[in-house]
């Protein structure tokens, strides 16, 4: 029997207290928020103005409004809060958080920009390709953030290291968006468009299941940390959240209700089926966003 | 000089690359290794640093305090000493914990409530003095009258550095009544070495060995003198090659780390060696010629008591593989004479304590390697002379010093303190109590307590002591004493093979509060109160000035020390040492006068054993509790964590973060089959009572053994130790922030209240590791620290204990042809 | 004792050799003591519960044949550390002599150093309340001291110096003896090498440090 300890100094972090904690989970979850809904906003707005008015106006809205929350718990999370100006002028570019933070502050500015362009500010108007273009970089900047920020931070930590995190981060990040907006737009009792949205993130929920799969896969047949880490999701001390909070409610519940919608190739889906849906779409990136985030940390490195 | 001391070191680490690297240039590295040290916040030098004397254990190390507007900021090892060359230790490390303790008592107190109540008045040095010399006196004057005995003032102390300052106090007082903690600790392997070649200790030559056998000495861990002796089993390890053979039940840093581990079953390191001796003597392997001309014992004669302990025997008792005991005792032989042991408590430890002692040294009689290089050194030490006039020794014997039921015993029997109390043996009128926690470290702890507790059994308990411990919450009278930074103490351990050396500890920084050193606090109590006039003749043993001026005394009493400077040169280095720190050993110290036994012989055969009946030839006693021993019991054993002492590190922060719970240690196999995994609650019940503790589950334990640390689990001692963070004691004068940041919620179980007394007949010494006991899953209702102790039986053990005294129903030493003693009954 | 001290000012470069500072932790020598944890904690003021030098253990085998291993830890002074990369206000740096440390004056306390680092070597230090972690002892080294662990190091077995300098000890060290790093395959290229690792890895394997593990067993019982 290897691995008995007599004792060991508790030099690792463990469970509950890890350098990245909730606030930086909420952080991911809120920024996904932001950059999704700008899309499914520009989206919207590129390809049909009128029939997604709603859609396009509650991105718009949405994308600033997670970014207004954001940005203070980011803040917040730092040790030093006061020192956090100091990552606007002295920002190495090798730094993830110094790219999330600048594209957070752009997709901020080109939030308000599209709310006027959806409120049909003259001035705006005609940079309106401009405002969505520019303003989907960053969004893809942040989402790609939320990603990188794991993935580049370390090259040893489980579930981290592999590549699958980026696509498995951006894809949440862009139904994060179309959930909220649903969200949004159902409860405003607004029903129009809700088919698009309802299509959309029934292919990438699937997308998403497929790579949470491919994923945790890779982790269980890599290297002994990671399969640690991936027994850690799947049987351990994170399995509660991963069955319940992402597979059941944030993945297959889902994943069912919107393919039967697809399927049933009605009128647009029921606002409250929508409202419900949507939730727990959120609520399974959150999940997602948590156990990735805790499940990369909780094994102590050496 | 025009060469830099880098372009030297540079050539000379060229030169050294075309040779083996030896260990002493591996010393040579481009930077200084100690002796200097620099602020972290401003990289500015720190000037002034003060040498002392470590005294975190009683290895004795020398250190060297920097000091920072008056406080000590860093403490390291001080390169001059021979013995810890420049290391401390991970506790050596941590001793500014103990001196900036939060928790430290620092002014006088009287008990303002019910005894170990916890209340407590602050009274002047003035007060305390006046009470303390009124009590003394009140004896003093009885006696006088003849109606009482000076006997009746105790002194006990545990952790000893006065050096022959308490017989100058207590016979000056006329009293015989000094006790001590040495049973506790390893008297037996003293008294077994004592017997055998004169001086209590070895010096095994580890840098230069081929062979090291070790039994019950975790020198990685502890020990005499694991600082310096580790260093140099590395040394000898790495750089010579040399196989660590290692005899222990429980797996600890050193089982772990030797070269092969054999758990031995408790008790019968003894037999294993005897075994050995054997298969060497019957193998010719033995040095024949050193047996006949420094032995009392002719080789033919010991051949022939050897045949009895064959290898296959010893498999028997100490469940050690005999084809094992053959091929090590070959091994062992065929290094010789670069071959030695090394025991520590392992062997000593049992109520065969002494002698197993004296079976492992004959490894080395046989082999002789005794005083050769790689082999099995005598102590390197010195002696002081002390001011003179000195008073004589008091005419009246005091039973609790001197139980005659222990003739051989001269390290005493302290551990039987409390119970003989209790059973009338001598009437204690005032108890002085020095670092020493007699309710926590002995045996049957809670007899003690309860003693301690008995206003009639001591009617008057006075504390020397620096911190809060169990003993002290229990006394009348606190005299705050200093920590070993802060005082003047003189040391001269044999922790170095290569030179003797002398070592001081001097105040690094004015005492903190009102704190007294031990020797100021007995030189104003005798000259200030007790006999300011001379009047009762105590007050002239006391007239050398002050404390500093006595060990200045002291020191300059060894032969060249004045020639190197004497005091000044002391006070500035700490240590003094005739021949250099890295001088050659010289051998064979015994071939100019002998050993230091009557007949400067080694003896094989003791002759004063013999006239008490005792076995006088390296013998192997079985244990009479584990002869009784039935399928489902367990021996009970204790150990030191490698960065605590037993009872007075539980308050450093430092060590404290690294580990701080004793949960017992239970072989895998035998936790499976009783259903018990780690962490489990668990029950261990001996003969006296019951704990309940938490179960490590493991692989490095003997299948029979169980074993619990006994560095933890205090009630007392401070905040930390007994994790009550926010219950601020009232005489606490400070806080550590620090405490903010304790994350650990479990300060472990205490296991000497359940451990029962079991004595050495011949050695005195407490057999800590004789204990049986049962280990179940806890029961209904048990609570993790929960104990329980049988006063009745505890006392039974006792008494169980004394029948097998020499003078006892049940002695059982005697061997064959051993001259019979006329107070003796049977054997 | 006269010492070239100009030579190993830390940013400096002598006699137009770059300096690297390195260390060598030969595991035969190491007995587990803590000698350096402790002497690390008094030198740098390190607060209680966190450590930049601390000693790991871990048991290997079945009774009777169990041995024990020890792995003194640090921060490994990455010639490329993933650290400095993700530090976003560059309070993380490298230094010219190799040594990785942090400025308390820049850090924003983000923890990305933290998650990045491949070998836990970083803690928040709850008192400058930035991230901190070893620094070899670069107030020591530039005054030509060894750096603390190494001074109190009970069986030698650690071994520092300049990595650059072919005469120096711990570059006869490493030409002399077989040294890897820990987990090489990060490509962080570490300055701490250590003797004798293999044993530590083999008794690692069944996932020793995991939480599934006895330590973890132990944590969430509160036996830790």
């Amino acid at each position: 029997m290897n691995g008995m300890v007599s004792y060991n100094v508790p030099h690792f972090f463990g469970e509950g207290l890890v350098p990245w904690g909730m606030l930086i989970v909420v952080h991911f979850f809120l920024s996904g928020m932001a950059a999704g809904s700008f899309i499914a906003s520009a989206a919207a707005s590129y390809l049909d103005d009128e029939r997604y008015k709603k859609i396009a106006a509650a991105g718009a809205y949405l994308a600033l409004l997670s970014i207004i929350v954001d940005v203070p718990i980011l803040i917040l999370d730092l040790d030093r809060p006061f020192r956090f100006i100091t990552l606007l002028y002295r920002g190495s570019v090798t730094a993830p958080l110094t790219w999330g933070v600048w594209f957070l502050i752009g997709l901020g500015l080109f939030s308000l920009l599209n709310i006027a362009l959806q409120r049909g500010v003259e001035a705006v108007k005609g940079s309106k390709a401009l405002i969505l273009v520019i303003g989907s970089v960053c969004a893809v900047g942040v989402s790609a953030y939320t990603a990188v920020a794991l993935n580049v931070a370390t090259n040893a930590r489980p579930l981290w290291s592999d590549g699958a995190v980026i696509p498995v981060f951006m894809v949440a990040s862009a139904t994060t968006g179309i959930a909220a907006v649903s969200l949004a737009v159902s409860l405003s009792g607004g029903r129009k468009g809700l088919s698009s949205l309802n299509a959309a993130n029934a292919v990438l929920l699937l997308f998403q299941l497929a790579l949470v799969a491919f994923m945790l896969i890779t982790a269980s047949t890599s290297s002994p940390l990671s399969r640690e880490a991936a027994g850690v999701i799947l049987s351990g001390g994170l399995s509660l959240v991963f069955w319940i909070g992402l597979v059941t409610i944030g993945l297959v519940i889902p994943v069912i209700v919107s393919w039967s919608n697809v399927l049933a190739k009605g009128a647009e889906p029921k606002a409250g089926t929508t409202a419900l849906i949507s939730a727990m779409v959120l609520v399974g990136v959150l999940a997602l966003r948590y156990i990735i985030v805790y499940g990369g940390q909780i094994i102590p490195l050496t | 000089m025009g060469l830099k001391r880098r372009d030297f070191l540079k050539i000379g680490a060229v030169a050294a690359a075309a040779v083996a690297l030896g260990p002493k240039v591996l010393k040579a590295m481009e930077f200084a290794d100690g002796g200097v040290t620099a602020s972290h916040v401003t990289g500015a030098p720190r000037v002034e640093a003060v040498p002392y004397t470590c005294l975190q254990c009683n290895v004795e190390d020398g250190g060297l305090a920097f000091i920072e507007n008056g406080r000590v900021v860093k403490l390291e090892g001080n390169p001059k000493h021979p013995g810890n060359r420049g290391k401390l230790c991970a506790k050596g490390n941590a001793g500014t914990n103990q001196l900036y303790d939060p928790d430290r008592v620092l002014y006088p107190m009287r008990r303002a409530g019910r005894r170990g109540e916890g209340k407590w008045k602050r009274i002047t040095w003035e007060e305390a003095y006046q009470e303390l010399a009124a009590r003394i006196n009140e004896v003093l004057d009885r006696a006088k009258a003849g109606k009482g005995s000076p006997n009746e003032i105790a002194l006990h102390i545990g952790r000893n550095r006065w050096f022959g300052f308490d017989n100058r106090f207590m016979n000056a007082l006329g009293s015989d009544t000094r006790l001590n903690h040495t049973s506790i600790c390893e008297s037996s392997k003293k008294i077994g070495m004592q017997a055998t070649w004169g001086p209590d200790i070895e010096t095994p030559d580890f840098t230069n060995t081929k062979y090291m056998l070790i039994f019950g000495g975790n020198v990685y861990e502890a020990g005499y003198f694991h600082n310096p002796y580790v260093q140099r089993v590395v040394e000898g390890r790495v750089d010579n090659h040399a196989k660590l053979v290692y005899f222990d039940p429980r797996m600890s840093n050193t089982a772990g780390k030797a070269d092969e581990w054999f758990p031995v079953f408790p008790g019968t390191d003894g037999a294993v060696a005897l075994a050995m001796c054997n298969v060497i003597v019957s193998s010719k392997l033995h040095n024949e010629a050193f047996i006949n001309r420094w032995t009392n014992y002719p080789a033919d004669k010991l051949a022939k008591y050897l045949e009895q302990f064959t290898p296959e025997w010893a498999e028997k008792v100490s469940s050690v593989p005999a084809k094992d005991i053959k091929r090590i005792a070959i091994e062992f032989a065929l290094a010789a004479p670069r071959c030695t042991t090394y025991t520590y408590r392992g062997p000593a430890k049992h109520f065969n304590g002494a002698y197993s002692e004296r079976c492992t040294m004959l490894l080395n009689i046989v082999t002789g390697s005794i005083e050769e290089k790689g082999g099995y050194c005598l102590p390197r030490g010195v002696s002081f002379k002390h001011p003179q006039p000195e008073p004589p020794a008091p005419k009246e014997k005091s039973e609790l010093a001197h139980p005659r039921e222990y003739p051989l015993a001269e390290h005493k029997v302290s551990h039987h303190v409390a119970q003989m109390i209790k059973e009338g043996r001598q009437k204690i009128s005032v108890y002085i109590r020095h670092y020493y926690n007699g309710c926590y470290s002995n045996p049957d702890a809670e007899t003690w307590r309860e003693v301690y507790l008995d206003e009639k059994l001591i009617p008057f308990h006075v504390s020397m002591d620096t911190f809060m411990s169990e003993a002290t919450a229990l006394s009348d009278l606190i005299l705050p004493e200093t920590t070993y930074l802060e005082r003047f103490d003189i040391e001269n351990m044999p922790s170095s093979i290569e030179t003797p050396w002398v070592g001081i500890r001097q105040p690094v920084v004015k005492p903190l509060g009102e704190c007294k050193s031990y020797r100021d606090i007995v030189l104003e109590l005798v000259t200030k109160h007790l006999d300011p006039t001379g009047g009762r003749g105590v007050k002239k043993y006391f007239d050398y000035g002050t404390t500093e001026d006595y060990i200045k005394y002291m020191a300059e009493s060894v032969p060249g020390v004045k020639e190197a400077g004497g005091w000044a040169y002391l006070k500035k280095n700490g240590v003094w040492s005739p021949k250099p720190v890295d001088a050659e050993p010289e051998y064979g110290l015994y071939k100019k006068n002998g050993f230091g036994t009557k007949d400067k012989k080694i003896n094989i055969y003791a002759e004063e054993w013999a006239r008490h009946g005792f076995n006088p030839l390296p013998h192997y006693e079985p244990i009479p509790a584990h002869e009784k021993m039935k399928e489902d019991d367990l021996v009970l054993i204790t150990f030191k964590w490698n960065v605590h002492v037993q009872s007075r590190t539980a308050n450093q922060k430092w060590l404290a973060e690294i580990i701080h719970y004793n949960p017992v240690w239970i072989n895998a196999k035998v936790a499976e089959k009783k259903g018990i995994k780690t962490g489990d609650l668990v029950r261990i019940t001996s003969r006296i009572g019951y704990m309940v503790t938490k179960a490590f589950v493991t692989e490095g334990i003997h299948p029979r053994v169980v074993a619990v640390s006994n560095s933890f689990g205090h009630t007392e001692y401070g905040r930390l130790a007994s994790l009550k963070l926010k219950e601020k004691p009232e005489w606490a004068t400070s806080d550590d922030p620090e405490y903010l940041h304790v994350f650990w919620k479990d300060k472990g179980a205490h296991p000497n209240f359940i451990i029962p007394v079991s004595t050495d007949p011949i050695g005195g010494s407490q057999g800590w590791y004789d204990t049986v006991v049962t280990v179940g899953k806890a029961e209904p209702g048990d609570r993790y620290q929960d104990y329980k102790v049988d006063m009745e039986a505890a006392r039974k053990a006792y008494e169980e204990t004394l029948r097998y005294t020499y003078s006892g129903p049940d002695f059982r030493g005697r061997a064959p042809g051993a001259k019979k003693d006329g107070k003796k009954k049977s054997a | 004792m006269e010492r070239d001290d100009q030579h190993y000012v830390g940013e400096k470069e002598g006699a137009g050799r770059k300096v690297r500072w390195g260390m060598v932790v030969d595991l035969r020598r190491c007995i587990g003591c803590h000698a350096c944890s402790v002497a690390c904690k008094a030198e740098n003021d390190v607060p209680v519960g966190v450590y930049r030098a601390w000693v790991k253990y871990v048991d290997k085998g079945t009774y009777p044949n169990v041995t024990r291993h020890f792995l003194p830890r640090l921060c490994n002074h990455c010639k490329s550390p993933s650290c400095v990369r993700v530090c976003p206000t560059k309070a993380t740096y490298k230094r010219g002599d190799g040594a990785v440390v942090v400025d308390n004056d820049k850090c924003i306390g983000c923890r990305s150093c933290m998650t990045a680092c491949p070998y836990d070597a970083r803690f928040l230090n709850a008192v400058t309340k930035t991230a901190d972690k070893c620094t070899f002892c670069v107030h020591r080294i530039e005054k030509g001291l060894l750096p603390a662990c190494v001074q109190s190091c009970l069986g030698r077995a650690r071994i520092f110096g300049d990595l650059n300098d072919p005469g120096s000890e711990i570059s006869l060290y490493v030409g002399r003896n077989p040294v890897k790093q820990l987990k090489p395959s990060t490509g962080n290229d570490p300055s701490v090498f250590y003797i004798g690792l293999e044993e530590y890895v083999e008794a690692m394997r069944g996932g020793v440090t995991s939480i599934a593990g006895t330590e973890g067993a132990l944590e969430q019982k509160g036996v830790i």
